[in-house]
């Protein structure tokens, strides 16, 4: 179960920084005018390259922990091998794209060039002036454009693909300030406990109670308009649950006996909370915050929905969700694919925190 | 006993997977096989002819059979519009659906626009007033016998006379009063005095062509013997809830948030012109419109608007709904377009302006998204009017020329970033859409972004809530383009408003487009009472426009409206889906 | 207790007044300003920018945000809250009061019905875990999880009001043709209120069910239960009455996210359906920037939440002892 559920997530992981290989603009490989040219590789952005940085750091790690449980020898060098090739083609990039290679399809059809294209064949942000000149809008699912396209001409499965990326990259961000906003605020609560304690959970009710749309709208009118702006208003919305979650865990921990025994010793507030309570809090925060993050997703569809979600062009699963809604009847699929890949990521996220949970580690650890 | 939990899991999933292949067949209803491909047709053309014939043989058989039946009075008619009134008072109320309640059923003003000839009528006035050599004061006469629905508390009737008139613009005036839509659509009025019991003169500042027009169709009454009497309460006045008019029908129940429902007025004065032969009315509040068509299926309304033009074609091309409904399309005096504001570094110049307009792809967005339901305007009026200049035809979508003037306004990419510059400035600018636009603007813009960016042009589209737009943004110039839409008047749009200097600070000329030229020609069509000369001056404007490009006007959509098969005599009026002439075919 | 319980209602209110203030100030930071409406977005009423900020005086809404905040502060003592902001102003309480009748029936409705299903079946789900049979449901449970609300509401809409079984009507809470009271009316509002009811609770049911499951998984593990099977105790006893009672506590603890959910409403379904719900009204306030409205609004789901801690903390303390030290 635990092995399935990272490697669901391993594959979440992958499908995201395998999107610009898969669904690009330019072509894989091309011979223009006889010389041979990478162009996606040499596009690459300062996005697509974290993405496979982190990718080969998770091969890395798969490696590392086949070595150190002595697998095969296979076991280790295939992880291995694709934390090299991840690492080679976050080198890439910070190029230009030229303009044979942008038009190529016109280039190859004039014959000055051979090309390998990416296998869906079109970029997220590319709207298709063939399918335009076809004149039906959204189109169905067809041998040119595998899932259809949206409404503008934009081919479905890239924006799922890079949509996905975009989504799961929102979602984590607002996971992450959430959490770090949340434990800080546990922690105090833990640690000084009494007044801080009191007025804290003040703090988190307010939170709680007031009506977060006008937060959306005060923040978005100030704001630039952006996935940084998003992800901080999405962590902002719902740091509550990790703070709720943390300082239970600390109150709890604090009948422990070690808790006892180290402020009997006159350990310091901070030092017992940095190290010896907040490595035991960390489960069920974990477990939470993998949740948080499925919840990220689904708050992000609601923004969306609102309009302020990602900003066009940039795709994202919520706002593909949102433009998909008010064309049910007449192109199903632009609302149910997203709704399936949000679907699939979910069920991925939540099956790394089930295992999360029931991973026997020593619950104690009196550092 | 282990083949037996297999076997129950599996079925257990091929009856789910059955379930849904079931659900979603009766829930998804096939795509149109191939779209309605439409003729483009230039500004040139006559759009403007009402165009109203289904395209089912259902459709026009009740179309046929109107003209040889007898009307029919009976029957409730009922509708839906999409925001709850705020207020029924006559005096303060504000929005769209308010004014068409108020306007067509509640209170009918003093005079009103023939639907179809767009002449002046009057209704409540007993004929046109008598207007001064120097047309500044107006004197009117009030129809003798019209009575209000409820009168005094012993249940004697009370007539609408000059008391009224005087007390709704004591009202209408009083900075007490929240009535901002009547002052501002008053605004040429100095003051209105009563001469007799139903004779009244009304003096105006200026000379102006419309003046019959605005003050006869715009000035509210209110009863003065049941309204509250004090300023600072007339707006809480229980009578916004509860409105007692004089019109072709009464209200009898207002369901907050839910519906109104309104009874024909038995007493009604202009029955011989505007008959109205439902008997009841019923209006419902709907949040959500992509559920119009559904709505208009269960047979909850008798008269539907489409907003989604494929769902629109789906539908005509559905045999059932052939028998369900009649589809109606044509032109209303609205427009969409782009405001640019003229003081950021490269919209001052008006050859960025027109290369601006050469860019977006017009023509691409009405064939594939409108799939032919919208008209590419070349002027601030709608598609067919008469102040259009024939000559003027709308700007192509063509990407070189707009190369070429860019480049002639000093425009160039000095950088090699792959985005134009002047003066060390590169071209960027922000594009304000409102919250509530529509997906086949959306997917113009994300076109225009994309051959602006083709063109070295950096736009980013960025969603504005539509009441900080309205009362902030655009204001008080803070945006660098904003797409807006337009209902004008369809008689004569002046554009005073819009386009004259005057209206930078004060009125809606968000462009801050000042043009000498412009601003005398508006002015002498505003003097103008000869209406040949008025559209003499009307085409040498659009022709300035036309050249100066202060805008980038957009499209002319189409109304989509369904109504019901069981409704006879159903045309649309040159003002759209008016059915003060429409009845129900008997049971 | 009685002290523990004095000093929980008395923390309530510095968040109240924490609430207001937070609430007071975020709306007037948003920009933008009461009478758009007064604005038509067609343009069709021509609305001179003075006139707008001659209404604003005339209200008081230029004096400083302090003056301001303080005056309602002194009102919201008294219980008034005033008028709308706006062309017609109507009194405050009377509208937020009308749509929290609404929206409390059909979200007690709601969530009655989903604590009765989901309970039952995150419990069973507990007992039988590890099955295929259990493995199906926790997977058609997460696939109602996934769906958005209003995908979920659409799709029942399209399935009851439009498709193939038309029985039930579409939008609002009464039929204009059916009557007010007695037995008749009683089935009207009932039809109405099905597909709102059932798809909130649907929306809920997976949540309720999943940590249902988790209470109990933690308690089914535990010695004293395999004591009591080998005691001869029967499951459904074992289950419902020695497991339930502490498994129950995350749902108690979930108890206070539910008082202000009963208040505040979902807007996606109110919107779909054309609810006259709190939702709808704190949206369409927010939006029209009716800030008495908002501030009326705010104050009542804070008054809801609080109530809704409170009662979750003191039956968390009731049922488990261990809690009260905190």
């Amino acid at each position: 179960m635990r092995r399935g559920a990272i490697l669901g997530a391993f594959a979440l992981v992958a499908a995201a920084a395998l999107a610009p290989l898969l669904a690009h603009e330019l072509p894989l490989a091309g011979r223009f005018g006889g010389e041979l040219r990478f162009p996606v590789l040499r596009c690459l952005t300062g996005e697509d390259r974290l993405w496979f940085a982190l990718l080969a750091a998770l091969c890395a790690a798969f490696a590392g922990a086949a070595r150190l449980r002595r697998r095969s020898r296979a076991a280790v060098a295939a992880p291995a091998a694709g934390a090299l090739l991840f690492a080679l083609l976050a080198c890439c990039g910070g190029g230009r794209p030229r303009l044979d290679e942008l038009d190529w399809r016109a280039t190859r059809a004039a014959g000055r060039a051979a090309v390998v294209p990416t296998p869906v064949g079109f970029g997220p942000l590319e709207s298709d002036d063939v399918a335009i000149a076809a004149g039906v809008l959204p189109a169905p699912p067809s041998a040119r454009h595998w899932l259809g396209t949206d409404g503008s001409a934009r081919d479905v499965a890239a924006r799922l693909l890079h949509g996905m990326r975009v989504s799961l990259a929102t979602a984590v961000a607002a996971t992450a300030v959430a959490l770090g906003l949340g434990l800080l605020v546990g922690l105090a609560c833990g640690a000084w406990r009494g007044f801080v304690d009191l007025a804290l959970m003040r703090v988190v009710e307010v939170f709680l109670c007031f009506p977060q749309l006008f937060l959306v709208l005060v923040v978005f009118a100030y704001l630039p308009h952006g996935r940084t702006t998003l992800a901080l208003l999405l962590g902002v919305v719902g740091w509550t649950t990790t703070a709720q979650i943390a300082r239970a865990e600390f109150l709890r921990l604090h009948g422990e006996e070690f808790v006892v025994a180290a402020r009997a010793l006159g350990v310091p507030a901070w030092r017992l909370a940095l190290r010896h309570l907040l490595p035991n809090a960390l489960e069920p925060v974990a477990v939470a915050a993998t949740f948080g993050v499925a919840g990220a997703l689904l708050a992000e569809f609601t923004l969306s929905f609102l309009g302020f979600g990602v900003p066009p062009p940039t795709p994202s699963l919520g706002q593909m969700l949102a433009e998909g809604k008010g064309v049910l009847e007449t192109a199903p699929w632009i609302a149910l694919l997203p709704g399936t890949v949000i679907f699939l990521v979910v069920v991925a996220i939540n099956a790394l925190g089930e295992s999360l949970r029931r991973r026997p580690a020593p619950r104690r650890r009196v550092a | 006993m282990e083949r037996k939990v297999v076997r129950h899991g599996a079925a257990t999933w091929v009856v789910a997977l059955a379930a849904a292949v079931l659900v979603s067949r009766g829930l998804v209803r096939p795509a149109p096989a191939q779209a309605v491909h439409a003729t483009s047709s230039g500004a040139g053309e006559d759009v403007a002819a009402p165009h109203s014939f289904a395209a089912s043989d259902a459709g026009r058989r009740s179309l046929r059979g109107g003209s040889s039946e007898e009307p029919r009075r009976g029957g409730t008619f009922s509708q839906f519009t999409s925001a709850e009134y705020k207020t029924l008072n006559n005096v303060t109320r504000g929005t769209q659906p308010e004014e068409v309640m108020c306007r067509l059923f509640l209170y009918p003003p003093l005079i009103e626009l023939d639907p179809d000839t767009l002449e002046l009528v009057p209704l409540l006035a007993a004929d046109h007033p008598q207007i001064s050599a120097d047309h500044l004061r107006y004197t009117w006469k009030l129809r003798p016998g019209v009575k209000w629905q409820v009168g005094r508390p012993d249940g004697t009737p009370v007539e609408v006379t000059t008391a009224d008139v005087e007390f709704s613009w004591k009202m209408l005036s009083d900075p007490k009063v929240p009535a901002l839509s009547a002052r501002g659509a008053l605004s040429l009025v100095k003051s209105v005095q009563a001469v007799d019991r139903t004779t009244f003169v009304v003096e105006v500042k200026e000379p102006y062509f419309k003046a019959e027009f605005e003050f006869g169709t715009n000035f509210r009454i209110m009863p003065e013997h049941l309204c509250e009497h004090d300023p600072a309460k007339f707006a809480s006045d229980p009578l916004g809830r509860a409105p007692v008019g004089y019109g072709p029908y009464h209200l009898t129940t207002w369901r907050e948030r839910e519906y109104v429902e309104l009874e024909r007025n038995p007493d009604w004065f202009a029955a011989d012109k505007l008959p109205y032969f439902a008997d009841r009315l019923r209006i419902r509040f709907l949040t959500d419109l992509s559920r119009a068509p559904d709505l208009f299926e269960q047979g909850e309304v008798a008269l539907a608007t489409v907003n989604d033009v494929s769902r629109w074609e789906a539908l005509k091309k559905d045999a059932r709904w052939g028998e369900l409904a009649t589809f109606h399309e044509y032109y209303l005096a609205s427009c969409i377009y782009v405001v640019w504001n003229h003081a950021h570094f490269a919209f001052g110049d008006a050859r960025v302006r027109r290369a601006m307009t050469l860019l977006f792809p017009r023509e691409q967005v009405r064939d594939s998204k409108y799939l032919g339901h919208a008209a590419v305007i070349s002027g601030p009026w709608p598609a067919g009017a008469a102040e259009l200049d024939p000559s003027v035809a709308p700007l192509p979508f063509d990407p070189e020329q707009a190369a070429r003037l860019l480049a002639e306004a000093g425009f160039a990419d000095h950088d090699g970033d792959g985005i134009l510059d002047r003066d060390g400035k590169a071209f960027r600018f922000e594009l304000k859409v409102p919250a509530t636009t529509t997906p086949a603007l959306d997917a113009g813009n994300l076109w225009f972004q994309e051959k602006l960016k083709r063109a070295g042009v950096e736009m980013s589209i960025r969603r504005v809530e539509t009441s900080q737009l309205l009362t902030s943004d655009l204001p008080k110039h803070e945006f660098e383009g904003a797409q807006i839409g337009w209902t004008g008047d369809p008689t004569e749009d002046d554009l005073f408003e819009r386009f004259h200097s005057q209206s930078i600070d004060h009125g809606r000329n968000y462009c801050s487009y000042r043009s000498e030229e412009c601003d005398r020609l508006i002015e002498a069509w505003r003097r103008e009472f000869d209406h040949g000369k008025r559209l003499e001056l009307a085409h040498q404007l659009h022709r300035r426009i036309a050249e100066d490009q202060p805008a980038t006007f957009l499209f002319n959509p189409q109304s989509l409206v369904l109504a019901t098969t069981k409704l006879r005599n159903v045309k649309i009026h040159r003002l759209g889906a008016r059915w003060h002439d429409w009845w129900f075919a008997a049971p | 207790m009685r002290a523990w319980l004095l000093r929980r209602l008395l923390l309530c209110v510095p968040t109240l007044v924490g609430l207001t203030l937070v609430t007071f100030l975020l709306s007037r930071l948003a920009p933008g300003g009461p009478f758009a409406s007064a604005i038509d977005p067609e343009g069709a009423s021509r609305v001179p920018l003075q006139e707008i900020e001659a209404m604003r005086t005339l209200l008081g809404l230029d004096r400083p945000l302090s003056v301001q905040y303080l005056e309602w502060l002194r009102r919201f003592a008294t219980l008034d809250f005033g008028t709308t902001l706006g062309i017609a102003p109507v009194p405050v309480a009377a509208r937020v009061a009308a749509a929290l009748r609404v929206t409390f029936w059909l979200q007690l409705a709601s969530v009655t019905l989903m604590l009765g299903l989901g309970v039952p079946l995150g419990v069973w789900c507990a007992a039988r875990v590890g099955t295929r049979r259990e493995k199906t449901t926790g997977a058609l449970l997460f696939l109602l999880h996934c769906t958005p609300m209003l995908l979920l509401g659409t799709l029942l809409m399209k399935l009851f009001c439009v498709g193939p079984l038309r029985v039930l009507p579409m939008i609002g809470l009464h039929s204009p043709d059916a009557p007010d009271h007695g037995l008749a009316g009683a089935l009207d509002l009932l039809k109405h209120a099905t597909l709102p009811v059932a798809c909130i609770a649907l929306a809920g049911l997976p949540g309720i069910a999943r940590f249902a499951r988790a209470g109990m998984l933690d308690e089914l593990a535990k010695p004293f239960l395999v004591a009591a099977a080998a005691r001869g105790i029967p499951e459904r006893r074992r289950l419902f009455v020695h497991a339930l009672r502490v498994g129950i506590l995350p749902i108690v603890a979930l108890l206070g996210q539910i008082v202000p959910f009963l208040v505040v409403g979902s807007v996606t379904v109110e919107k779909l359906f054309s609810l006259p719900g709190m939702g709808q009204l704190a949206a369409e306030a927010i939006l029209a920037r009716d800030y008495p409205t908002v501030m009326a609004v705010s104050v009542v789901v804070g008054v809801a939440a609080m109530a809704g801690f409170l009662l979750a903390d003191v039956v968390q303390a009731l049922l488990d002892r261990r809690v009260r030290l905190a």
